[in-house]
């Protein structure tokens, strides 16, 4: 059984097979409890070349993200995650006046600000014009000074050196060229400036690699080809990398492991649906209703959902029944340079030798 | 779209040199009260753009600012007019044209839409 690793290209997709429309386009369990600390999912490689692969289908992405909105409004790990980001505006003394927040969990990111890092200025960007729509609905009066902005993170229209801190939850990892939205961020922003990003790591779900494996499986038996159904994440050692070819200064990368228990597979496939992560990956079958679930495979038809949920039950199922997936977010810091932040000494110019400091303390020779 | 965000608004299409500030055409504007802060004020005319400030007020049709920005900027009425011109002027509908290029990037119910088509990418 062929393992999908990647999809640049390397995915074979066998056989185009039309979708016919299926009678039960919504017809999965209404999502039952389960309990979030935060997750997400996908699993893949990191984006290596700057060259623009067309992955995402952005305007898909677009719409989908928009409904997912409407149909929730507080998912705890998005929650999660846009506090984390924003806890870290508290550790630096700094203070940022003006803001831009990239697309991803932006409801979340306004909701849980409360005038951290002493932001005056908030502009709110996003690729979804709905999204956009929502987000200054649900925007009460004792906010901020905010403003909206419908736009591409690939392309930011945003003058050089004009903001104090760029935000990003759960949204870069969408773009189909990440090292250059980092670029761009790095260029909007003012000199010692900052850039805070979450995104999904690769081994998000790799728990759930298996997962993917079964869904394949089913996919291949039912419907009768592949798609590619992965979108490709960084993996934390490639986040290093990432901020470095960017041009940021003091990079620095953390992850955080969400562990999420469902009740089964398909609460699973529930809450990505919910999560409003679609697969908008270009290659894929077209299908009259798409029923798109999740980031990680794309279920068009209920037979191999169930399918999927099934062969993933029989092979996971912890003892008291319930499915754990993990999931991986890398927290990504970075500034813009300036003459205030400590930089590397020219090779050779030390001016004590290591030497010198052992004879001080007496180390064991 | 107020004249605050304006003022960092680029045109993103590769290969345009001149791209801020960007012209407005303005459809409607609408006028939409802000609280007066003078201390936000006098923080953000260090960092204004002025005479894209005075252009994009002009083209929504209002025209009290001066020509350049006065040296002492602790001056009450020019704080109000300032604060006009940078927060309570909206441009409901109207596009945003890219002195270069001549793309037009629509401005509707108050959010520029800056999205790139696929082909200037």
């Amino acid at each position: 059984m062929r393992r999908i690793d990647s999809v640049y290209g390397r995915v074979e997709i066998l056989k185009r097979v039309l979708e016919k429309p299926t009678k039960q386009s919504h017809a999965f369990s209404a999502s039952r409890s389960f309990s979030t600390e935060g997750a997400y999912g996908g699993g893949g490689e990191s984006q290596q070349n700057s060259s623009r692969v067309k992955i995402f289908d952005r305007d898909l992405k677009r719409r989908d993200r928009a409904a997912w909105l409407s149909r929730n409004k507080n998912d705890t790990f998005v929650d999660a995650v846009a506090e984390n980001l924003l806890d870290r505006l508290e550790d630096c003394k700094k203070s940022f006046p003006s803001a831009l927040c990239l697309g991803g969990s932006l409801g979340a990111v306004q909701r849980l600000l409360r005038a951290r890092g002493g932001i005056e200025k908030l502009i709110m960007m996003d690729t979804s014009h709905d999204m956009i729509k929502s987000c200054r609905d649900a925007q009460d009066d004792n906010s901020i000074e905010t403003s909206y902005l419908v736009g591409d993170e690939e392309f930011l229209p945003i003058k050089e050196s004009s903001v104090d801190l760029i935000i990003s939850s759960l949204g870069l990892h969408w773009t189909n060229d990440l090292p250059g939205s980092m670029i761009q961020c790095k260029l909007a922003l003012k000199p010692d400036g900052l850039f805070l990003a979450a995104i999904l790591g690769g081994e998000t779900l790799k728990f759930v690699l298996e997962l993917r494996i079964a869904c394949t499986l089913a996919h291949m038996e039912r419907e009768g080809g592949i798609s590619p159904r992965l979108s490709p994440l960084a993996q934390v050692r490639d986040a290093g990398n990432l901020l470095t070819r960017a041009g940021f200064s003091l990079p620095g990368v953390d992850v955080d492991e969400y562990v999420v228990k469902y009740k089964s597979a398909l609460d699973l496939i529930e809450h990505l649906r919910a999560m409003g992560e679609t697969n908008a990956l270009l290659q894929r079958n077209k299908a009259k209703f798409s029923i798109f679930l999740s980031r990680i495979f794309s279920i068009l038809n209920r037979e191999t959902a169930l399918a999927t949920a099934a062969i993933y039950d029989s092979m996971f199922a912890t003892e008291d029944g319930t499915i754990p997936a993990t999931f991986q977010v890398i927290y990504m810091t970075g500034w813009k340079e300036h003459s205030s932040h400590p930089q590397a000494k020219r090779r050779g110019s030390a001016t004590v030798s290591f030497t010198d400091i052992h004879k001080q303390f007496g180390g064991q020779s | 779209m107020r004249l605050i965000v304006h003022n960092m608004l680029t045109c993103n299409i590769k290969g345009v040199i001149n791209k801020f500030p960007l012209r407005i055409e303005a459809e409607k504007v609408i006028k939409k009260e802000v609280d007066f802060n003078p201390d936000f004020l006098r923080h953000m005319l260090a960092k204004i753009e002025w005479k894209a400030l005075v252009d994009g007020a002009r083209s929504m049709g209002y025209t009290e600012l001066p020509d350049h920005a006065p040296a002492l900027e602790s001056d009450e009425p020019f704080l109000r007019k300032f604060h006009h011109a940078l927060l309570e002027l909206n441009l409901e509908e109207g596009s945003l044209v890219c002195q270069e290029s001549g793309r037009k990037f629509p401005v509707e119910k108050r959010v520029p839409n800056m999205l790139l088509h696929e082909d200037e990418v």
